[in-house]
């Protein structure tokens, strides 16, 4: 049975990309300024690293108006979704120390 | 492949974060909640006011007053819901299920009603309040466990 770090998703590696994912796991969609303010971080590095995001297939990007202002949502892909919970089951097995497999 | 791997405190801390933004979503769901009590609240309303004898009712027409609670539980409601910011997948899932639930107990409230006599000409105005309460149980079950942490 190989080490867990072997399924470890490298873009989830950095730790903005990881906390969007995180956040966006959990929810159907969540607004850009939401995000940014629960991961603090600026609008300019939340905006490069939902465009990796992107590119990779992980999030979606839609855009909308409120009234008459543009707001821009976040949402997780399935495949996203699915690497994401990859990513955690072996961050799981490393936190409790098995190693080898279960 | 990625080398080096995280120790397991490092480990810890990134689930940790993960179950922190899960708790603030959680937050968010309260909206939600805030939604499901509206509509309770102007259903229970709406039954009081349809309940009230024709010669007991006010100058106003209960039809002009049902009118005007009606369209402010959709403003509010239409308010609510693009005031919010995030939605977890858990808290629309159950917000869906609670209408869904809302009208068939409605409607199972309704033709109870009708089929045992509780609704006929001549019964007194307070049946169609208690079947209004009744009715708009779902939505209270559902506004006081929506926002609940999961087990």
């Amino acid at each position: 049975m190989s080490h867990p770090r072997h399924e470890l998703d490298a873009l989830l590696g950095h730790p903005v990309r990881y906390s969007i994912v995180a956040l966006l796991a959990g929810a159907t969609r969540a607004e850009f300024g939401y995000v940014r303010d629960q991961v603090e971080v600026s609008d300019s590095v939340l905006s490069k690293q939902a465009t990796a995001l992107e590119e990779a297939g992980y999030l979606k990007v839609h855009k909308g108006f409120v009234g008459r202002r543009t707001r821009t949502w976040l949402s997780l892909t399935g495949e996203g979704r699915k690497r994401f919970e990859r990513h955690l089951a072996a961050l799981r097995r490393i936190a409790t120390g098995d190693l080898a497999g279960a | 492949m990625t080398d080096p791997a995280p120790s397991p405190d490092e480990a810890r801390a990134a689930l940790d974060e993960a179950a922190r933004h899960a708790d603030r979503l959680r937050l968010e769901d309260q909206k939600l909640r805030l939604v499901l009590v509206v509509i309770a609240v102007a259903y229970i309303a709406a039954g009081f006011l349809l309940a009230i004898p024709r010669v007991q009712q006010p100058a106003v027409s209960p039809g002009l007053i049902l009118l005007v609670v009606m369209g402010g539980v959709v403003v509010a409601c239409v308010v609510l819901l693009r005031r919010m910011r995030a939605a977890s997948r858990r808290g629309i899932t159950r917000y869906f299920q609670s209408i869904i639930a809302f009208g068939l107990w409605n409607v199972t409230v309704l033709v109870v009603s009708v089929a045992t006599g509780w609704w006929a000409p001549g019964m007194p105005g307070f049946h169609f309040t208690i079947s209004t309460v009744v009715a708009a149980v779902p939505l209270v079950v559902a506004a006081a466990l929506m926002g609940a942490r999961p087990r």
